[in-house]
């Protein structure tokens, strides 16, 4: 028989016991309403979850160091252990590599490296009006804009990377202003700060005419001096959070300024007086880069190629993993739970048609007789079993759908009680509902085998017999 | 509506034993016959005989113990069960004493049902079934189901699906057995102008025998699984 023709005697013979057949696939929307709204629930958690994560710039991010740090040599082992002194400075590849714009460059052209930005902060002064602070200060990139805390954040982010504006702390502006801390938005902000200006070597240095020291190289004499500078900023944003969740160094700051900004002004840092007897000269170096990555999933292979490069790396990628090993978990149980009801259906899938079988004995044995092969037989339970698993599965996801929009509404209601923002915590993703439907059908044909066996094999002298 | 050629029926040594519990029932023994192409054979005899059996076997329904049938050709004895299916949809052509119309299809879909098995296109199907419900004088009720006609009807639009395919020989199994006398002999001249008018070939199982004489030209007799004697309308040979 031709599937159309197939198709049609199925939906036939359905109507035919519309209420048994309408009940069955009411069972079976059941089954997969509980379903999906079970793994709607687990992957609208794991989006949560995932959202938060990766706003939380936590686990995106790759902190990149370089290994010749004084801090990190004592913490690594330091003189007198097993590398012996200053032996576990050295990166794995055995060169020094100095941390510098060209390192920054190579590292923002590894794929998948979105940006690879300098994390730098400093002390300076804060001149609003008559009142000054000493505040520490930090440099914030533009991507930061999508960093949660500035979801609450009061006037606006920085209008471009070289704009001349400062976003400070709510409590940075209560200082300012008790009452009324809103009003320190567009007032002008003078900020000193040190700038390190390179000096020119010495003449007569460098490679002296000094006979007895061959080896001394050009790199002597370079140096810098500091100079006091000062900045007009516009306060455009005060924020109340810490940035990217108080884990990084600049998250304690009190006021922000664009990094390409601060990048520009060449403020002095700590790290420069270390910069002034390391390298091969008196190149500008950073302290530390925060490499951003694309995905989440990739910040292995970034942190290797990073290392490689002859730096430390840093990242949570580890607890990144054990939270998605939690929800494959998370999302296994709940497809389970959900997936029991959907056995239930399917035991009432088997019932029907096996009742089916039974009543319609006469009339598959008059098909067969007019000449329907076994395979013929087959297929048109199947295709009763399969129709009754589609509209089953149609209607379940709708109801699964609804489910998870009333978890959100409650949840949203709840949240707005206590004056959170809403969350999405259940999420009916395009590949839930294809694969909800289409496991419906799978486990309605799975449950129409043994009928549609037990009609296949009528034997039709038996099942035409005048009774 | 063309009737293939060859329609002849040979059958030799056929068997059929079943088993029922220890006991082994034996419906058909031994039968050998021949049936010409376009004959109307009448196969007679009291129940329990095995003129039922014997028809199944030759309509491709049941597989024999032992012996060889061939229709139109084609040897049925080993034949898969989709194989025997075929010869069902394109050589044979069915009527029963319980008619055995599906009650939940209309009228056109009962007939219409051989063509659909046997993947006939759909406006083909729609001019055949007008045909064979034109040709049993149920023009008219194509939209009724079954359970809405009286007997003779029924048997009528069972005859319409019967011959619908066009089958080479046609099995009508008492097909006036549920049927008073005058519209059981309506149905056995509709059957005899589809033997003459289309030469198909006609077994008929019947236990009236006036019926048979009249309608068949040719009676075989069976008692016990065996056939015991042949007749022409002329008389017992």
């Amino acid at each position: 028989m031709k599937l159309p023709d197939l198709i049609e005697m199925a939906a036939g013979n359905l109507r035919n016991s519309v209420l048994r057949n309408g009940l069955t696939t009411v069972g079976i929307s059941v089954g997969i309403a509980s379903l999906v709204a079970m793994l709607s629930l687990g992957v609208g958690l794991q989006q949560l979850a995932g959202k938060r994560l990766s706003r939380s710039g936590l686990f995106d991010t790759v902190v990149v160091s370089p290994w010749n740090d004084s801090r990190q040599m004592a913490r690594d082992g330091g003189p007198g252990g097993p590398g012996g002194p200053g032996g576990s400075s050295l990166s794995p590849t055995g060169t020094p590599a100095m941390l510098d714009e060209a390192a920054r460059r190579k590292i923002e052209q590894i794929p998948s490296v979105i940006e690879a930005q300098p994390e730098i902060r400093f002390v300076g002064e804060a001149k609003l009006g008559d009142k000054s602070f000493i505040a520490p200060i930090a440099g914030l990139a533009l991507s930061a804009r999508e960093d949660e805390a500035f979801d609450t954040l009061q006037g606006s982010f920085f209008s471009g990377p070289q704009a001349s504006e400062a976003i400070v702390k709510l409590e940075f502006a209560e200082e300012w202003d008790k009452t009324n801390p809103k009003s320190i938005l567009g007032k002008d902000l003078v900020l000193r700060y040190a700038e390190r200006r390179s000096l020119e070597p010495e003449s007569g240095s460098g490679l002296s005419s000094d006979g007895d020291t061959p080896d001394r190289t050009g790199e002597e004499g370079y140096g810098f001096t500091v100079v006091r500078r000062e900045l007009t900023l516009r306060v455009v944003g005060i924020v109340e959070l810490d940035p990217f969740g108080g884990m990084r160094a600049s998250s304690r700051a009190r006021v922000y300024l664009p990094t390409a900004l601060v990048e520009n002004l060449n403020i002095m840092q700590s790290s420069d007086l270390r910069g002034a007897v390391q390298g091969d000269k008196m190149q500008k170096t950073y302290q530390s880069l925060m490499a951003r990555v694309s995905d989440p999933g990739r910040v292995g292979e970034v942190e290797e190629a990073i290392k490689q490069m002859g730096f430390r790396t840093f990242s949570i990628l580890d607890a990144a993993r054990s939270l998605q090993r939690f929800f494959v978990i998370l999302d296994l149980f709940l497809g389970i739970f959900g997936s029991m009801a959907l056995a239930v259906a399917s035991l009432g899938i088997v019932n029907t048609l096996v009742m089916s079988v039974l009543e319609r004995r006469r009339e598959i044995g008059i098909m067969k007789a007019l000449g329907a092969s076994d395979r013929d037989i087959r297929r048109l339970f199947f295709a009763e079993a399969g129709t009754m698993g589609l509209f089953g599965g149609l209607i379940g996801v709708a109801i699964g759908w609804g489910i998870g929009f009333a978890i959100n509404f409650g949840t949203a209601y709840y949240l707005r009680q206590r004056d959170f923002p809403p969350e999405t915590v259940a999420a009916v993703p395009w590949w839930l509902v294809g694969a909800a439907v289409g496991f419906a059908v799978i486990v309605s044909l799975a449950a129409g085998i043994y009928p549609a066996a037990r009609a296949a094999k009528l034997d039709p002298v038996q099942a035409i017999r005048y009774e | 509506m063309a009737v293939s050629t060859d329609s002849s029926i040979r059958v030799q040594g056929l068997t059929r034993h079943y088993q029922m519990g220890p006991e082994v029932i034996r419906a058909v023994e031994d039968v050998s016959l021949e049936i010409a192409a376009g004959e109307f054979a009448a196969l007679l005899g009291p129940s329990g005989s095995g003129k039922s059996t014997l028809l199944h076997l030759m309509a491709g329904l049941d597989q024999p113990t032992a012996g060889s049938i061939q229709v139109a050709g084609k040897e049925l004895r080993g034949l898969s069960s989709e194989e025997l299916a075929r010869y069902r949809r394109h050589t044979v052509g069915m009527v029963f004493q319980a008619f055995n119309l599906i009650p939940s299809l209309r009228v056109f879909d009962n007939v219409e049902l051989p063509l659909r098995l046997a993947e006939v296109e759909r406006g083909e199907r729609r001019d055949r079934v007008r045909d064979a419900l034109e040709r049993v004088g149920l023009g008219a009720r194509s939209e009724h189901r079954p359970p809405q006609l009286s007997g003779g009807e029924q048997q009528r639009v069972a005859l319409a699906r019967a011959l619908v395919n066009t089958p080479a020989v046609l099995f009508a199994d008492e097909p006036t057995g549920n049927l008073d006398s005058r519209t059981g002999e309506e149905i056995m001249s509709l059957i005899e102008e589809l033997n003459r008018t289309l030469g198909m070939t006609v077994v008929l199982v019947t236990h009236e025998r006036p019926l048979a004489e009249r309608f068949a030209r040719r009676m075989i007799f069976m008692a016990d699984g065996k056939v015991v004697s042949s007749a022409t309308a002329a008389g017992i040979a």
